[in-house]
């Protein structure tokens, strides 16, 4: 059940009339609902897996009642629900990567050695619930979150629908506690939500869908597209990854507004960040501070001096490129980073020759380098993205379009325009109007302009579900 | 708490003020776009608020036992797309024509063929055909037709109206290689459309119907409501043309790529060209003395393929009756500029071009064959 399509929109509006009619001040039974429906959600993929998802849950409500109850050694605990949690996910998602890897390292030394791999579906957002769960366990072992005494509540938590597949990875401490409450209804949020999930739309449905159509072919067809169109093929799929996934989180966000919770902010407009580290602090927010906070940290962060720290972020961009998916594209893309990561650690940024350039040069230098790591994390593989940047330099090819993509190229700077005025809110300034009436109109415009794309493009997953 | 009252009240009137808003902004766009249209500043068509086009019946369905799909008789029809808006008007036995006089015409041709013969997405008067008529001076009685139609159509169809119809020589017109897949019983005997094939091997072929009975097909002479909307949208709404033709355009190159397909280097399909060359070889019996001009449809897409089965289809035909395969000039191909631009058929460029390239390939067989 993808959400953008008319089975979402038609689900939510049952699950919302069901919910605030006869739920909402039975916290009880209105936490068996969200997670019956959230099951029912994502049996929808495939219901084979709703079995991982419930041991996955399981073990880690146990385990964390064992670490609060200082049950034996509370370390065997932690352990043992890391194992089985990161258990699962290189089962499904990194045996065969690993296995692969070594049989051709094995090949490449003389050994002939015979493949065997498992015919595995990936589950999809197992990475997202993995950490989701991984977090909860980690701080109640830390002691700076008390177990959750509801089963049904924690369960709810981890397979909370608009958030389970995709993110933003959700920390217990703060989506937890909103399933123990009383909710009552407040038109306010409840309008904000509904906002969110159409500026959501907007970026999924004409950005990132109508950009993927040139992306798709020009990746395709790579070594026959000309210089210029290789180029803007890695910027346009730079805003249809950004539209899909930022689009996919503002669908998350506005759809659990609509049922009184609120999850954490996943992006802050990316695209204008100045630095590399600036760029960080705004893209896939919950991923980062994940990693920030339950890795970065526990290795030393940036506490055992420099040559610690380049460690330690060569790690993180490492692990959250491997993460991504088991591919040694993702691992060069997270190493681009790490590499252009370096300056900032050294502090060159803040050398007074590079103060003196204005800020829009940084956004397009972070915005260079952020696109051509996206070439990796695009390309099927490492060959394919090395001939796609080489191309862009020396293709002499006339090309696979008879035109100037100006289409997709206006589009991206109306949207660029549109975002700049979101600033630190979440939803454009056109949103916002004081005057009602104007406000509705432009609400009224871009779901015109929804259902307008939606009759160009074909209806695409979201990109971050085959993680 | 729960839902209350007043929030309720306060959801409808959000709602109704938006719809409020809805209905102010699609009036306001109707208005402006009907002003810019009586100014001829709109760069597509729009409707044309004729009641006598919103029809609930199609222009053609499967309704012959014999062929299959047809016009109904003295019908008329906008055919409108995104990048194409023709009207279309049937005669009397259902072909999309005027009315062919007796006598009127020192040599006159039945023309048949798929779509493309047939002129699809362009009005009467600038089809390859008339084009064609323009230059010999032969009337070209086109009977061709869309809608999952192919040479074993093309046969029967001939067949029932050949001793109806005045005429000196037949046309037909091969789209190549859509007539195979058209042709393949095996592949379509299951579809919801009713139709004929041959089956067998050649020249012992049987004629077989697909498994679906003519009053089961789903082509009927009933719009189905979806298609009756557009219909009235097609002929009341300028908002509709708008989003037509744009979302059209912004899709154009979505239709180029897939125009870029390679030429298949598969083995030729032997089988449905033996059946092609079996219907042509019968229609050439069925004309009795009459010429028969075969060509094929030419194409920007998969040039090598088509001539591949061609090349074979000319040099496999028993050719002691009547039949002439007419050649287009050498490297005779239709520019991508002269398809339209939603749609794989010949614009009104196109049309044209083709028309006279097939002249040019007609005049080069007149000389040699003689008529």
């Amino acid at each position: 059940m993808l959400f953008n399509s008319w089975l979402y929109i038609a689900f939510l509006v049952v699950v919302v009339l069901v919910y605030w009619f006869f739920l909402s001040n039975k916290k009880y039974y209105r936490n068996i609902f969200l997670l019956l429906i959230s099951y029912f959600f994502y049996g929808c993929w495939d219901w084979r897996f709703l079995g991982l998802i419930f041991l996955s849950s399981l073990i880690d409500y146990f385990v964390s009642l064992k670490i609060f109850e200082n049950a034996g050694n509370k370390k065997v605990w932690l352990i043992l629900s890391l194992a089985c949690n990161l258990g699962l996910l290189f089962v499904f998602k990194y045996f065969n990567f690993f296995i692969e890897s070594w049989v051709d390292l094995m090949n490449s030394v003389g050994f002939q050695t015979d493949y065997y791999s498992l015919s595995l579906i990936l589950p999809v957002g197992i990475s997202f619930y993995t950490f989701q769960t991984l977090s909860y366990t980690i701080d109640v072992y830390r002691g700076v979150l008390k177990p959750v005494k509801s089963s049904v509540a924690f369960f709810a938590y981890v397979s909370f629908f608009p958030q389970l597949v995709a993110g933003p990875i959700e920390r217990a401490c703060n989506l937890l506690p909103q399933f123990e409450k009383i909710k009552s209804f407040n038109p306010v949020p409840f309008a904000s939500g509904v906002k969110l999930i159409i500026w959501g739309l907007f970026k999924k449905m004409v950005i990132a869908d109508y950009c993927a159509i040139y992306v798709n072919h020009i990746f395709s067809n790579y070594t026959q597209a000309s210089s210029s169109e290789l180029l803007l093929g890695a910027v346009f799929f730079g805003f249809q990854i950004y539209g899909d996934f930022s689009g996919y989180t503002d669908i998350a966000i506005g759809s659990a507004r609509l049922l009184g919770f609120d999850l954490m902010k996943n992006f802050r407009t990316p695209y204008f960040a100045t630095t590399l580290a600036d760029f960080w602090r705004r893209w896939h927010i919950s991923l980062t501070t994940w990693f920030r906070d339950y890795l970065y940290i526990p290795l030393g962060g940036s506490r055992g001096g420099l040559k610690k720290t380049i460690r330690n972020v060569w790690i993180i961009f490492l692990v959250s490129g491997f993460w991504h998916g088991a591919n040694w594209t993702f691992i060069i893309w997270g190493g681009i980073h790490a590499l252009f990561f370096m300056p900032y650690l050294l502090k060159w940024n803040e050398n007074s020759f590079f103060k003196k350039f204005p800020a829009i040069l940084g956004t397009l230098f972070t915005f260079a380098i952020v696109s051509l790591a996206w070439v990796f994390f695009r390309a099927p593989s490492v060959s394919v993205a090395y001939d796609y940047l080489k191309g862009i330099f020396v293709n002499e090819n006339s090309g696979i379009f008879d035109q100037i993509l100006w289409v997709p190229s206006l589009l991206i700077i109306l949207f660029l325009i549109l975002e700049k005025t979101i600033k630190d809110s979440e939803v454009p300034s056109i949103f916002k109007f004081e005057s009602v009436v104007f406000r509705r109109v432009f609400i009224v415009v871009t779901i015109g302009c929804i259902l307008f794309f939606s009759l160009i493009t074909t209806q695409n997953e979201f990109i971050y579900f085959q993680f | 708490m729960n839902l209350s009252i007043s929030n309720f009240r306060y959801f409808f009137k959000t709602i109704f003020s938006y719809l409020k808003i809805l209905v102010v902004l699609v009036i306001a766009m109707e208005l402006s776009l009907f002003v810019l249209q009586k100014l001829n500043m709109l760069p597509f068509n729009g409707p044309s608020y004729d009641a006598s086009l919103v029809q609930k019946t199609n222009l053609y369905a499967d309704m012959n036992p014999l062929h299959g799909v047809w016009r109904f008789p003295n019908a008329k029809a906008r055919i409108s797309g995104g990048c194409y808006d023709a009207m279309n008007y049937s005669n009397s036995i259902g072909a999309r024509d005027d009315e062919w006089k007796e006598g009127e015409y020192e040599k006159s041709a039945i023309v048949l063929g798929d779509s493309y013969i047939e002129g699809y997405g362009v009005n009467e008067e600038y089809r390859a055909t008339e084009v064609f008529e323009k230059k010999s001076g032969i009337k070209m009685k086109n009977m061709a037709i869309s809608g999952h139609f192919g040479p074993t159509q093309y046969r029967l169809l001939y067949k029932r109206f050949k001793d109806e119809i005045t005429h000196d020589y037949v046309f037909v017109g091969l789209n190549l290689p859509n007539e195979l897949k058209d042709e393949d019983y095996e592949k379509w005997k299951n579809k919801s459309r009713y139709r004929p094939y041959l089956t067998g091997e050649y020249p012992n072929y049987e004629l077989t119907y697909g498994s679906v009975p003519l009053s089961k097909s789903i082509f009927t002479e009933k719009k189905g409501i979806s298609s009756l909307v557009k219909n009235v949208l097609n002929e009341y709404s300028q908002i509709y043309h708008f989003i037509l033709f744009y979302s059209t355009k912004l899709k154009v190159t979505y239709w180029d790529m897939n125009l870029k397909e390679e030429a298949s280097e598969e083995a030729l399909d032997t089988q449905n060209l033996d059946r092609i060359r079996y219907n042509l070889e019968q229609i050439d019996s069925l004309s009795g003395d009459r010429k028969v001009f075969v060509f094929r449809v030419p194409s920007e897409k998969t040039e090598i393929e088509i001539d591949r089965n061609y090349n074979y289809l000319k040099r496999k035909t028993n050719k002691t009756g009547n039949i002439i395969f007419l050649d287009f000039p050498a490297n005779f191909q239709v520019p991508k500029n002269l398809y339209f631009n939603c749609d794989p058929h010949w614009n009104q460029e196109g049309n044209k071009y083709v028309g006279e390239g097939l002249y040019q390939a007609f005049k080069a067989a007149f000389y040699t064959d003689k008529l």
